[in-house]
């Protein structure tokens, strides 16, 4: 997909018409069950019987409505192929809307079940083309193995290829067991000390009879066992999988999704451990996407997860994947002055730079330890910087600037004159490398 | 101090051998201008306690009101002589602030906008500022302070090197 075919040779055939799928209304009005509960336990009196029937009363009504309006949209949307590969849609009740997607830029298709679509067996298809504005088609809901064959049917027309072509074949590379996702969750150190405050807590309250501690221990133990749960059912059974699109990332245990990164739309990676994990050998993956930013948006935290938890090793073999090439087996970084310990004493030792003959490679932090790698041709702009004390000790931070992302590649607390001379060889090399790759057509409107 | 001569800058920030082309000077009456209207609500408030007959409060009010008034003045000029902005072969470089120094390289290559803004205030001074984009949120590189013809002809060499150079993402 990252090849678009400008010729249009074998551009397959327009299709008629067609509707998502016939549940998609009630599927749309399932999601009031929660406030039908929220209603039984919060509305007033003690006799259960007329909380349940409030409640029952509020989900007839409010799925009615919804039901309705779901069912008018439905009515109205249509979505269908012409023969010039392109993706139409024709919606809107009051408001006639159309749009068209050119499938020969596309940036990533992805197929979600949100956890009430998957009640009905349904899926949501989200496609993404390079451009501003209406760049990005919501199908919602489509049978489960409907979306998937449509999926395909997407990508194939997008390489210019019959509609009916199979899917690329896929080979899995790395999957996180759900094991090994949730002790990685429960050791991360501040998620560990915040358990053990709870502990402390519970146990003064019960050994003095206070209930202040109590109340506290609910919020101190709370807040992180709901963190660890909402990303333990987000990142539940994640799965990359290398495929000639791109790498295909599963995840999701009751929303799912499958989404496909295509090699060229990473811009960052960066590597991140905390103590506890260091022990184990285990380490995060994070990517800095190009393309439509911020359009991601109900899953725009989790698409930027390359791995969530695993080893050096296999983090290693995927990262080859999305950036062949890069070599991060150099061990000698630059690093900072002696002096630099005044402005950072626990992390000095660990700051440093390399610029390999493919990337600008960064390291920093103490606690949370990151190792950044952003390829040459994908700088966007450079950036020294001085604070008073770094002014006072003769020292600067260098930062390299890239797509919005979680990944920043910054080296802090630099010999001054060093962070200069290291910023002119990036941009050499980042120069050097953006004449080497020439004008990216597809990518240029993004 | 002058930061166009600085001695102290040992070279990360402008070394020698680089044309930096400083910004006017009128930035920092725009900016006293600002100050100014700012620095009314002290005043007031130094004039209601002295109606009030509160002597003390008036008389502090109105002393800290003066030391930050003089203090930020003087701080507006050397602010604005801490700008500077050069233009290479393959980039554009801007360099500002004193406590907080900061350098900016836009490879032309990777510009995607060049704005051209002037606010009323601006506008009355005959001032403009240059902005430019990337891909990236935090590239901030911004050009106050500049004659309008100057601001242009920089925004349109600018787009220009950017036409010629451009490079995608």
């Amino acid at each position: 997909m990252t090849t678009p075919d400008p010729t249009g040779v074998g551009t397959p055939g327009a299709t008629e018409p067609r509707h998502t799928h016939p549940l998609t209304p009630l599927a749309h009005a399932a999601q009031v069950l929660p406030v039908v509960v929220a209603a039984i336990f919060f509305a007033g009196g003690a006799n259960v019987g007329t909380r349940v029937l409030i409640g029952l009363a509020a989900a007839v009504v409010l799925g009615l409505v919804i039901a309705t309006i779901s069912y008018l949209q439905w009515q109205r949307f249509t979505f269908w192929f012409d023969d010039s590969a392109d993706l139409r849609v024709d919606s809107g009740v009051l408001q006639h809307n159309h749009q068209k997607l050119p499938l020969s830029r596309v940036q990533s298709v992805e197929v979600n079940e949100p956890f009430w679509a998957r009640l009905f067996g349904l899926a949501e298809l989200i496609v993404e083309v390079a451009g501003t504005g209406e760049s990005r088609v919501v199908l919602r809901f489509l049978g489960r193995q409907d979306a998937h064959d449509l999926r395909n049917e997407v990508l194939a027309r997008a390489a210019g290829l019959e509609a009916s072509t199979p899917a690329a074949p896929e080979q899995v590379l790395n999957t996180v067991p759900a094991s090994q996702l949730l002790l990685s969750l429960l050791i991360r150190a501040n998620t560990l000390l915040l358990f053990i405050l709870s502990g402390v807590l519970l146990t003064t309250a019960f050994a003095t009879g206070g209930l202040g501690a109590l109340s506290l221990a609910l919020v101190t133990g709370g807040v992180p066992l709901f963190s660890v749960l909402g990303e333990f059912l987000r990142l539940y059974g994640f799965t990359v999988a290398s495929s000639p699109d791109g790498l295909r990332i599963r995840k999701g245990l009751t929303t799912t999704v499958a989404n496909t990164v295509p090699p060229g739309r990473v811009h960052a990676v960066g590597f991140v451990s905390g103590p506890v994990w260091r022990r184990l050998g285990w380490v995060r993956v994070l990517v800095d996407l190009g393309g439509n930013p911020g359009s991601g948006d109900r899953n725009a935290q989790g698409s930027t997860v390359l791995l969530p938890v695993t080893t050096w090793p296999e983090a290693l073999e995927v990262v080859q994947r999305v950036l062949p090439g890069v070599d991060l087996s150099a061990p000698e970084f630059i690093g900072v002055p002696e002096r630099a310990r005044w402005r950072a004493p626990l992390q000095r030792r660990r700051i440093g730079v390399q610029m390999t003959d493919r990337a600008f490679i960064s390291q920093r932090g103490w606690l949370n330890q990151w190792l950044t790698v952003v390829p040459h041709g994908r700088v966007q702009s450079a950036r020294v910087t001085r604070g008073p004390w770094e002014r006072a000790l003769g020292l600067a931070s260098l930062h390299i600037d890239t797509v919005p992302g979680p990944v920043h590649a910054l080296v802090p607390h630099m010999e001054e004159a060093a962070a200069r001379r290291v910023l002119e060889s990036e941009l050499d090399l980042a120069g050097a490398a953006r004449s080497a790759d020439g004008p990216q057509r597809w990518m240029r409107d993004s | 101090m002058d930061e166009s001569t600085a001695t102290t800058e040992s070279g990360a920030f402008r070394p020698p051998g680089e044309r930096w082309t400083p910004i006017s000077p009128k930035l920092a009456i725009a900016h006293r201008l600002s100050l100014t209207l700012f620095i009314l609500v002290p005043v007031a408030a130094a004039v209601v306690f002295a109606i009030l007959g509160w002597q003390l409060a008036a008389i502090a009010t109105a002393a800290a009101t003066v030391v930050v008034f003089v203090w930020a003045w003087w701080l507006i000029g050397r602010r604005v002589r801490s700008y500077g902005y050069a233009e290479r072969a393959d980039d554009l470089l801007v360099v500002r602030g004193i406590m907080f120094r900061r350098l900016v390289v836009v490879p032309y290559g990777r510009m995607q906008l060049v704005d051209l803004n002037a606010g009323p205030i601006d506008r009355l001074l005959g001032l403009a500022t240059v902005q430019l984009h990337t891909a990236a949120a935090t590239t901030d590189a911004t050009i106050p302070g500049l004659p309008p013809e100057e601001a242009a002809s920089l925004r349109d060499r600018l787009a220009a090197r950017g036409e010629q150079r451009s490079a995608g993402l």
